[in-house]
């Protein structure tokens, strides 16, 4: 399922530019969408959900307008949003059954359907517990099975690890990765490890404009030389800290840290070279990004 | 069919809860007290004229139907286009919805068939409780038309503003203008005209407009839920 988007901004009143001439084609697979907070991640997932329209350009799923045609794009569509919740007073089987009755799925595939995702989320023994009582995770594991019922071509799901334990956090990406072999998955996040370890493609978004798009690994990239290993003192760190990106700081005792920073030269001390990491590649390319924004204003 | 039966079955779990229940009790209690404050009147009348005492009874038990059943429809409806939202779960709902405008549509339809279902009953145990022989036709009709224009106006109000308090709260004014200044506020929308009736107000009139804007209102809730981020 191909997902077109071309040259889509939006605007909210105010003139506040969540998204600036935005253009990307995701295909089959699963799909990263980085960025900061309030790069305009979730805006762009809301348009393709139809729960918007662009103020310019077009979307399109599988060749069909989103603003013309938002019904029949609905029905290729499985959504889990940004802040899942549930019915309190519905049960988890009974909130999956009203939202399959909405997805038009009729009696018996609706049946077999609750009972495959409610396995596949490991939520069979709390079916008959009401939404109410459901943790956190318990919650985000009913939005991903509530997303996935009816089998969507299209399957968005924005920070949908947010709020989870470790362990759910791996078991959920694993389910991402899995569920990307046959669909298309879009998985927006500001988590740089859910995007390395279950996207085949990702694409970065700064202040509402794409400024990377391609593998992870082309990502770790831009990194490339760029990235350092230091042991320092406390005054060292500080000023490390002005003058280049730090991406990690480890006490090791003492006074020291170990820093690992992301600049084009090397900090102060005796810095050795790293291999860069998606994290590092994120980092360097939103430390240019600020860099070129304050010094076009 | 069936599935769209289910799916009535669904809204109804969320939209109907002891609050309607609760409402429908004090309804009744307070019919039973109309009819108590007349029922020494009643019972001298029904020694010299039957008719007289009958049409004495139904006239309370209209204008106590009309009164008060209306607020019950209010009850019952005004969550219908902010439900989701209240819970956090408009986004999955309008992305799952087919057609849109028939997730309130449903909810306005079980509403209304609780609401419809609860006037005969609400209406009619307090008289027979009382021993009281009364007809019932008008008492039921009554509430109809006030019923659907102030649940009109409480739902567009909330789709527009976002908040079922708001939507029940313009509606609440409405009432209590006409219960205080009959007529000032709504003119020919009088909501009270079959059991206390202004001189120059036809009462079919009234009923027709009263049920037209309501069902204009309510149609200007759905497209506005379908639009409403």
């Amino acid at each position: 399922m191909d997902v077109a988007i071309k040259q889509v901004s939006k605007l909210y009143p105010g003139k506040v530019r969540a998204l600036d001439g935005v253009t990307l084609n995701i295909g089959t697979g699963t799909f990263g969408l980085l960025g900061p907070n309030g790069a305009g991640k979730t805006t762009l997932m809301r348009l393709v959900a139809t729960l918007d329209v662009p103020t310019r350009g077009e979307i399109t799923v599988g060749g069909i307008d989103c603003r013309r045609r938002p019904a029949e794009v609905r029905r290729l569509l499985g959504y889990l949003p940004q802040s899942f919740a549930a019915f309190r007073r519905l049960t988890a089987y009974e909130f999956l059954d009203y939202v399959g009755l909405l997805k038009g799925l009729d009696g018996p595939r609706r049946r077999r359907d609750i009972e495959r995702m409610l396995e596949l989320v490991g939520l069979t023994g709390a079916a008959r517990a009401r939404a109410g009582t459901f943790s956190g995770g318990m919650l985000q594991r009913l939005g991903i099975a509530q997303a996935l019922l009816g089998d969507p071509a299209l399957l968005i799901v924005d920070e949908p690890t947010a709020g989870l334990d470790p362990e759910e956090r791996v078991r959920f990406r694993n389910l991402l990765a899995e569920l990307g072999k046959d669909r298309t998955v879009i998985l927006s996040t500001h988590i740089v490890a859910d995007v390395e370890r279950a996207c085949r493609e990702l694409a970065l978004l700064a202040a509402g404009r794409v400024v990377f798009r391609g593998e992870p690994s082309e990502l770790a990239a831009l990194a490339a030389g760029a990235v350092w290993e230091v042991e320092v003192d406390e005054g060292t760190y500080e000023r490390t800290r002005l003058s280049h990106q730090v991406v990690s700081a480890v006490s090791t005792g003492g006074g020291r840290f170990r820093l690992r920073v992301v600049g084009e030269s090397p900090p102060p001390g005796a810095a050795g070279p790293a291999t860069p990491t998606l994290e590092d590649g994120y980092m360097a390319v939103m430390r240019r990004q600020q860099r070129a924004q304050q010094a076009a204003g | 069919m069936r599935r769209q039966l289910a799916l009535l079955g669904r809204e109804a779990r969320l939209m109907l809860g002891w609050g309607f229940l609760c409402f429908l009790v004090v309804a009744g209690f307070a019919l039973a007290v109309g009819l108590s404050s007349v029922e020494h009147e009643r019972r001298t009348l029904a020694a010299v004229d039957p008719g007289m005492a009958r049409a004495l009874a139904e006239r309370v038990g209209v204008r106590m139907g009309e009164l008060l059943m209306p607020l019950a429809a209010l009850v019952a409806s005004t969550h219908a286009v902010v439900l989701d939202r209240e819970n956090g779960v408009g986004e999955v709902v309008r992305t799952a919805a087919r057609w849109r405008p028939g997730v309130p549509l449903r909810r306005v339809l079980v509403a209304w068939a609780a609401f419809l279902a609860a006037i005969p009953v609400v209406l009619a145990v307090p008289p027979l409780l009382m021993g009281i022989d009364l007809g019932l036709g008008r008492m039921i009709l009554a509430p109809l038309a006030p019923a659907a224009f102030l649940t009109g106006l409480a739902l567009a109000v909330s789709a527009w503003l976002g908040s079922y308090v708001t939507g029940l709260a313009a509606a609440g004014m409405v009432w209590v203008s006409d219960l205080m200044r009959p007529g000032v506020l709504t003119g020919p929308l009088y909501l009270f005209q079959a059991g206390q009736p202004l001189a120059d107000l036809n009462l079919q009139a009234n009923r027709l407009l009263l049920v037209g804007a309501g069902a204009v209102l309510i149609a200007l809730a759905l497209g506005l839920y379908d639009r409403r981020a």
